[in-house]
């Protein structure tokens, strides 16, 4: 009973402190500009045999396949604009080149298993929110979550091919924050840092399931 | 196993080169060409719908009604191919046989024990002036049971599948080689799968899989008779099969679709070891690279060089991007001796 009370204590003064930092750290930008970088986790496309047809109608592999699409690492610049002190609007472009994976195994003629690779050039363009709530905000760390929707384009080796598709995100984040000690047009620089689960569909997927990859975002910010 | 009998050419009015069947160079699939006063043609009909005639004589188990309407439906699997423009016309019953010159496109049976391993076959008469493909005959060897039981039947061939096949070489396409076999006694071969219809060798008696095009069937009649946006909305492959530095000469390349699993295949068809494949979907393709080995390379062309079957099967180290419309550019695969 006692560690039931020393509980709810414990989250009042968190609350009010939270709502005291508050008051010291309102964010008084408008516009953020960032540049940075992000990885985008591998992504499982297809494992697609090489059937032939048996007598009877079923099935024989000639080999076995399974198409990924690469982690990639790429650039990605960001403009948002404050509505609130809770929410922000922002744009990003991230560019990131990357390729296509195929794996053929299990070759029934002795083909030894062999990694096959096609560079792909990746965009996006995102457009989302972002929420820093102000109780978890202190003067130099900033907490903040994040989602959206895109716009995806895959280019194939040599441009040959254009494969289009949409991406969703939701994810996490860290601003670290510095506020120079006379803000004048610049009102804050620092590190961004976000963990976000990336859906991506259609491109350069054999159909238009919806396939999550893991993406990391680090990148500098300045406030005007 | 009893084998489809190539195709054969009958020369009329003039004597056409003896060459004339030789598989065209650089189109996608297998087809055929010859050359009449020294011009080259490669084998299709130019007007379509192709009228043709069957023999008013049945076997046993199947009367000529049942295999007029058999036949009708293989010619209507190949007609229903969205990219292809070929059509076929049932013009009637005849007295003919099929291999009679007379000017009409004739299926029916004949009996041929002799020919022990051949299911059927289909002959041609091209016109030693024009060029003109003027006659197709298909026979069905009686010396075998025939089946048009719509499941099939034990121990009998499916009438509908054969004349698939059949129909395939009417229109001008040669044999596919994609498809895997084994040795089996006394020499023949035994099919363990294949992925064409156009696959030399039947599966075997009772099976009626083959009524159904692959996507090599389907890319072959498409690249021959092409609907309004099959080059458009699909690509091809080209390059060149090399040996320590020198060209392959009928080497089977296949293109695979990793995304589909569809494949589609071709030969390099000269000594520079170049291949072309069409009717391909956009989109990265593998490519594997094999010898000859699952049929008597006669099963598939006649040419005067020796055809290279001593190199181990192999991938293409890169994934070959297809465009819509276009072709992939020349890409090099490299084998090694086995």
């Amino acid at each position: 009973m006692r560690r039931a009370r020393g509980v709810v204590l414990s989250a009042l003064v968190f609350i009010g402190a939270s709502t005291n930092l508050f008051a010291q750290t309102a964010d008084v930008s408008r516009l953020e500009v960032s540049a940075g970088v992000r990885w985008i986790g591998p992504l499982d496309l297809a494992s697609v045999p090489a059937n032939e047809t048996t007598l009877g109608g079923g099935h024989r592999a000639l080999f076995d396949s399974t198409t990924t699409l690469d982690h990639s690492f790429g650039g990605t610049v960001t403009v948002g604009v404050r509505l609130s002190q809770l929410i922000r609007v922002e744009g990003a472009a991230v560019y990131s080149p990357t390729q296509l994976i195929t794996r053929v195994t299990a070759d029934t003629e002795g083909a030894p298993d062999t990694t096959i690779t096609a560079p792909v050039t990746q965009v996006l363009v995102e457009g989302g929110v972002l929420a820093t709530p102000p109780p978890w905000r202190t003067r130099h760390v900033s907490p903040f979550i994040t989602g959206g929707i895109g716009y995806l384009r895959q280019l194939n080796d040599g441009r040959t091919l254009v494969e289009t598709g949409s991406s969703y995100y939701v994810g996490g984040g860290l601003y670290f924050l510095r506020t120079p000690a006379r803000p004048g047009r610049l009102k804050a620089t620092g590190i961004r840092a976000d963990v976000r689960a990336l859906v991506l569909k259609d491109g350069v997927a054999p159909d238009s399931a919806w396939r999550a990859a893991p993406a990391i975002t680090a990148t500098f910010f300045m406030r005007f | 196993m009893s084998w489809r009998r190539s195709t054969r050419m009958k020369c009329v009015l003039v004597a056409l080169a003896l060459a004339c069947l030789e598989p065209t160079q650089a189109f996608a699939y297998l087809k055929f060409g010859y050359e009449v006063n020294g011009k080259e043609y490669t084998l299709k009909w130019t007007t379509t719908p192709v009228r043709y005639y069957v023999t008013d004589a049945g076997v046993p188990g199947v009367t000529s009604t049942q295999f007029q309407f058999a036949v009708a439906s293989a010619f209507q699997t190949w007609e229903s191919v969205p990219t292809a423009s070929i059509a076929y016309e049932f013009a009637g019953f005849t007295r003919s046989l099929p291999g009679e010159d007379d000017g009409r496109t004739t299926l029916g049976f004949l009996n041929q024990p002799d020919l022990d391993r051949v299911l059927a076959s289909t002959s041609y008469l091209v016109d030693g002036e024009s060029g003109e493909l003027i006659e197709a005959d298909i026979f069905f060897n009686s010396a075998f049971s025939w089946s048009v039981a719509p499941a099939g039947e034990r121990g009998k061939w499916d009438l509908q599948s054969i004349a698939l096949h059949e129909i395939g070489h009417l229109s001008g396409l040669g044999h596919s080689a994609i498809g895997e076999t084994e040795v089996a006694g006394g020499g023949a071969r035994r099919v363990l799968s294949t992925g064409a219809v156009m696959f030399p060798i039947a599966l075997g008696s009772g099976d009626i899989s083959g009524r159904t095009l692959q996507p090599d069937d389907i890319a072959g009649i498409s690249d021959l008779y092409p609907d309004g946006g099959f080059n458009s909305k699909t690509g091809s492959v080209s390059g060149r099969i090399t040996k320590n530095g020198q060209g392959v000469f009928g080497a089977h390349v296949v293109a695979f679709d990793p995304k589909t699993g569809q494949m589609v295949g071709n030969f390099s068809l000269n000594t520079n070891g170049d291949f072309s494949i069409a009717g391909l979907q956009p989109g990265p393709h593998v490519l594997r690279v094999e010898p000859i080995d699952d049929a008597d390379t006669d099963s598939f062309f006649e040419m005067s060089e020796p055809i290279d079957l001593n190199f181990r099967v192999a991938f293409h180290d890169r994934l070959v991007i297809v465009p819509k419309g276009g072709d992939s550019g020349a890409v090099a695969v490299s084998v090694v001796p086995k």
